[in-house]
């Protein structure tokens, strides 16, 4: 028997270009990862939080839709801008997040709510939050403070959330008299699409005192979402800080 | 005991999973037996309900399905009357707070289009009155083809849905068909199955392709670990361009530009809309029965190995006609005097007890007469229904409503509630 040679291993990136190509590939995987953990992550933190405010059209009142979905849906965001930027100086990420969010609920509206439980997807449509997203984003990377980005873009988000989704409601706030009853299309929709688990009096709409002014709450609503959102980006931009504090010793690693 | 237990179940776990791999036949066997005898089973969730909320609280009598089978686009009109008992039990919220009158079916594969509770409109959550009558009508539409059991139900606050009684509708024909049309007090004819999805869709994708927008700017670029060397660097800063400050800039104003324009041109096409509406009732109960009667309960038990509820009752005739017992209804079951009552041919077989209702003595009592009576309810619905499990509640009660018949026809419906004991022993009950 004649001994063989053992071939020396050669290493895999020889040039500036093998580790261009292999920078991409890693891209394209973390790319992909992250798009379905913010998807099944958002997705779960919205219906969590926002539940049925988002899921029916007859719940997307001029009070708590305007104001309680900017305030709690801004969280997320913060706290990965955080990452994203203060790491990799990437201003993509509330675009990103709320692209991914939008992307899952409609895959859960169609296969889910309207494939399985047979509503109408006009009746089960959600909100966009994109809009916000990208203002968050931009205005970041224009001051490049945290602090201005909160002041600003956490006023645009509630506004643009605003902006983005009233008309969207507005086709289905078309009066109609139901025997003698004075209702929207909106809230006709939640009579004639049975739901055996969410009657008439679970609904929470313009509820409280905010109505007297004017009878139209949707401008202090409007202010006051913006208002909090910039106090919850703030706070949740500091839960992304004590992330990069504790969890990125692995990328060094790396 | 604790160790032994434990042990013996996860040793179970492991050795019979290991079996089920081993040999799959006979798992898949029982397998597709229990999914199609569960289909039988899936509409009867309501038995899954504790029995002091079915036996005390509403009853349901006059339950009536305008047909079994309706093509997709027909109406079904379910109707009937319901009692809300005046002893109410306390540990559960009673609809003297907010209740709401729906329909027990899965999901919207039919639409509500109309709903009257003793003439007013049904559409808004409503408080009713203990102790009183009240009569409904639904109308529904057929929507989604298919096989359902179809209750009427009053959504409690704070205590959940109460079933009425349950039949099998049939839905025929093609869901496509389906439309909902209306007109708006605008004026607007529109097809509320269908309407205003393209405009949704229409700016989700809008707001979609601007996102993809900014995000492609920056995908087309190194990203992740080129980026984060040069920030560890210290030169996080050198990675934004001037240009990048242009793109931002200009992605900022077409967001915004968007939005407006999405809201002004809504809002010019849409200038009459009306905010959502929330309306509650107060719904007049039905006039109170005629006759004055009264019931007693002096002892009623269950005996346990015959499935009979015996009812030993004083009854006082203060009407002016003669009455006889006639039916004992609860919890959506029937007990019917066969002397007396006969029951309807489409009313679900299933909640009607074979054996019916047995009163000693069987004969009238004389207008202003007091007299005692022994009665008898034997049926395997007691358990099949897991009524009996109210013997494991805290709260052992049996309500129901009973119905007397003058030899005229007419009818009076009087209220029951007692304590109930359970007698676990034929012996026990012969020494009784």
């Amino acid at each position: 028997m004649t001994a063989v040679p053992i071939a020396r291993s050669q290493p895999a990136i020889t040039s500036a270009e093998d580790l261009r190509r292999a920078y991409r590939w890693f891209d394209l995987v973390i790319a992909v990862l992250l798009l379905f953990l913010f998807m099944a992550l958002y997705h779960v933190i919205t219906i969590l939080t926002v539940g049925d405010w988002d899921f029916w059209s007859d719940w997307k009142d001029s009070r708590w839709w305007l104001s309680f979905t900017p305030i709690v849906q801004i969280a997320f965001p913060a706290a990965i801008t955080f990452i994203f930027w203060s790491k990799f100086r990437l201003p993509f990420a509330a675009t990103f997040l709320t692209l991914s969010l939008v992307g899952a609920e409609w895959i859960n509206r169609i296969c889910n709510m309207h494939g399985w439980a047979y509503f109408p997807l006009n009746f089960v449509w959600p909100a966009t939050l994109i809009p916000g997203g990208i203002a968050l984003d931009t205005v970041l990377l224009l001051t490049g403070s945290y602090l201005f980005t909160a002041i600003i873009g956490g006023l645009l988000w509630a506004v643009l959330f605003y902006l983005a989704n009233w008309p969207l409601i507005t086709h289905f706030l078309l009066p109609v008299n139901v025997n003698g009853v004075l209702m929207s299309l909106a809230d006709l929709q939640g009579f004639h699409y049975i739901r055996t688990g969410t009657p008439e009096y679970i609904r929470i709409i313009n509820r409280g005192t905010l109505r007297t002014f004017g009878q139209d709450p949707i401008y202090l609503s409007v202010a006051f979402a913006g208002f909090m959102s910039m106090l919850v980006y703030m706070l949740f931009l500091g839960l992304g800080w004590i992330f990069t504090r504790s969890q990125f010793r692995w990328l060094k690693r790396l | 005991m604790q160790g032994e237990v434990s042990r013996g179940w996860s040793g179970f776990s492991i050795f019979a999973l290991a079996r089920l791999v081993k040999s799959p036949g006979p798992t898949l066997l029982a397998a597709f037996l229990v999914l199609t005898l569960a289909a039988n089973a899936l509409a009867h969730g309501e038995r899954a309900q504790e029995p002091s909320l079915r036996l005390s609280t509403i009853q349901w009598y006059d339950t009536k399905w305008s047909a079994d089978q309706i093509a997709v686009n027909q109406e079904l009109t379910l109707s009937g009357r319901f009692h809300v008992m005046a002893n109410w039990p306390l540990e559960i919220p009673s609809p003297a707070g907010l209740t709401f009158l729906n329909v027990g079916v899965p999901g919207p594969v039919f639409i509500r289009t109309a709903s009257i509770v003793n003439g007013v409109n049904g559409v808004s959550s409503m408080s009713l009155a203990l102790g009183q009558d009240y009569e409904y009508r639904i109308v529904l539409r057929g929507r989604v083809p298919g096989r359902y059991h179809v209750h009427p139900m009053l959504d409690v606050r704070d205590t959940g849905p109460i079933l009425g009684p349950g039949k099998w509708v049939s839905v025929t024909g093609n869901a496509a068909a389906f439309t909902d049309r209306l007109t708006t007090l605008t004026g607007q004819h529109l097809d509320l199955a269908r309407y205003g999805l393209g405009a949704i869709a229409g700016w989700h994708l809008a707001w979609i392709v601007i996102a993809l927008l900014w995000l492609g700017y920056w995908i087309r670029k190194p990203l992740l670990m080129p980026r984060y060397e040069a920030v560890q660097a210290g030169n996080g800063d050198r990675l934004i361009t001037p240009t990048d400050h242009m793109a931002a800039a200009i992605m900022l104003a077409l967001t915004l530009i968007v939005a407006i324009g999405e809201t002004v041109l809504t809002n010019a096409a849409y200038p009459v809309t009306v905010p959502l509406q929330s309306n509650q009732t107060k719904v007049p109960a039905l006039a109170p029965s005629p006759a004055q009667i009264t019931l007693v309960p002096e002892q009623v038990t269950y005996l346990v190995p015959g499935r009979t509820v015996e009812f030993r009752l004083r009854v006082a005739n203060g009407s002016a006609k003669p009455i006889r017992f006639g039916e004992f209804t609860t919890a959506n079951l029937r007990f019917l005097n066969r002397a007396v009552v006969k029951a309807e041919s489409d009313y679900p077989q299933d909640l009607i007890a074979p054996a019916g209702l047995v009163v000693r003595p069987d004969e009238p009592i004389a207008a202003g007469a007091s007299e005692e009576a022994s009665i008898e309810a034997t049926s395997s619905v007691w358990e099949t229904d897991r009524l009996t499990a109210l013997m494991s509640d805290p709260t052992n009660r049996i309500g129901g409503l009973f119905m007397f018949y003058a030899p005229d026809g007419e009818r009076s419906i009087v209220e029951f509630s007692s304590p109930i004991v359970p007698t676990f022993t034929q012996q026990m009950r012969d020494a009784q």
